[in-house]
């Protein structure tokens, strides 16, 4: 049986287009609301009520910020890396990775939509449950790495992707 | 090759510009709003209305936000009161906060007798209680009540038309000068970023005056 580096020089993975072209739609509507919430956050107009768009007490609140870095931030990282993945997959679906940018192959895929999804399900509770208020661009948040996890379960159940592991 | 080259270009592109928009959206780089005069005879001030440093804010009774910086505010107050003349501007976002305006009557009202201060202390310190109700006048007349005003005479202000152009005047003043949301904070007629700690805004506060002295 091949190992997991190994077969990452050795098998390439077949990803349904839809399957791609999902991950690629789903992560840049992510990147775009997680870089808003960021600028947001270093801007200051999160810290107000605005006309349109209501309260985002959320983004007021200490839980907005991990490590001293905005959270958003990390979603921003997260949701870039999965369309930088996908769009490296659609270039070059046999492309071999090497040393640290195997980290940047497609088979990663599911374990980052996990720990994303555990991520948005965490901060969804604290939204609900602690700080009891909702940010309307959070909200969207979860719903896109929720609908990433989903896919992510989906490429794991994918027959090319177990023949590829 | 030329294909490649075209895919990334494309992409990149497209990534790169979609975020910049977001940014710009999310207001990094906005310019900002100037008052050109400052406070007013009809303005309800707190400190030393002789300071050379202004403060004029434009809030909302309702908006949540609000009630957290009024929070840091009083500390500042406490601390660099003698420097400073506070002035609170009435900007009640209707669209999203219906008792808003209510609260706006009533701060006012109570105005009229000597204690705005009073009054705008108690909307913000209650603000969750009244915010939702059903009808939070009643609450506004038994705060009234609590801090001692005739209430005949704040009923009838309350329902004044000198007090609702106020407000109204107040308000439109805002929307006409951009006033996105509350609170808006203007240091000596220059909008601020609000700042995020109390140590940023004591910071700030401090700079300003010292500039100022």
């Amino acid at each position: 049986m091949k190992t997991l580096e190994n077969s990452s020089e050795t098998l390439s993975l077949k990803i349904p287009k839809w399957l791609i072209y999902s991950f690629i739609g789903i992560s840049f509507i992510g990147f775009l609301d997680a870089t808003y919430l960021t600028a947001e956050h270093y801007s200051g107009a999160g810290l107000n009520c605005i006309i349109f768009t209501g309260c985002d007490t959320v983004t007021t609140s200490s839980y907005n910020e991990m490590l001293g870095l905005p959270v958003a931030l990390y979603g921003a990282v997260y949701y870039f890396g999965i369309l930088l993945i996908s769009l490296l997959y659609i270039d070059n679906p046999n492309r071999k990775f090497v040393s640290i940018f195997k980290l940047l192959s497609p088979k990663f895929i599911p374990v980052y939509t996990l720990i994303g999804f555990i991520m948005s399900a965490r901060f969804v509770y604290l939204m609900l449950f602690v700080i009891n208020a909702i940010c309307t661009y959070c909200l969207l948040s979860a719903i896109t790495s929720t609908l990433l996890f989903i896919l992510g379960i989906t490429l794991l159940k994918n027959r090319f992707y177990k023949e590829a592991i | 090759m030329n294909k490649r080259i075209k895919f990334w270009t494309v992409a990149s592109l497209l990534i790169i510009a979609s975020a910049l928009i977001m940014i710009k959206v999310a207001g990094v780089g906005a310019k900002p709003l100037f008052i050109k005069d400052g406070i007013s005879p009809s303005d309800w001030v707190q400190g030393n209305p002789q300071a050379k440093v202004t403060l004029i804010e434009y809030s909302d009774f309702q908006c949540p936000a609000c009630k957290v910086f009024n929070i840091e505010l009083q500390k500042i107050m406490e601390e660099f009161g003698s420097h400073i003349a506070f002035a609170y501007r009435n900007y009640p976002l209707i669209s999203i906060h219906k008792y808003s305006i209510n609260a706006a009557y009533a701060a006012e009202a109570a105005g009229v007798q000597g204690k705005f201060w009073e009054m705008h202390d108690i909307l913000f310190n209650t603000q969750e209680d009244w915010s939702n109700q059903e009808n939070p006048e009643q609450s506004f007349f038994d705060y009234a009540k609590n801090i001692g005003l005739d209430m005949k005479k704040f009923e009838e202000d309350y329902n004044s038309r000198k007090i609702r152009n106020k407000v109204e005047e107040s308000r439109s003043f805002a929307e006409g000068l951009g006033i996105k949301g509350t609170p808006t904070i203007f240091i000596n007629g220059k909008q601020i970023n609000n700042p995020r700690s109390h140590e940023d805004f004591r910071k700030l506060i401090r700079d300003i005056i010292a500039q100022n002295s």
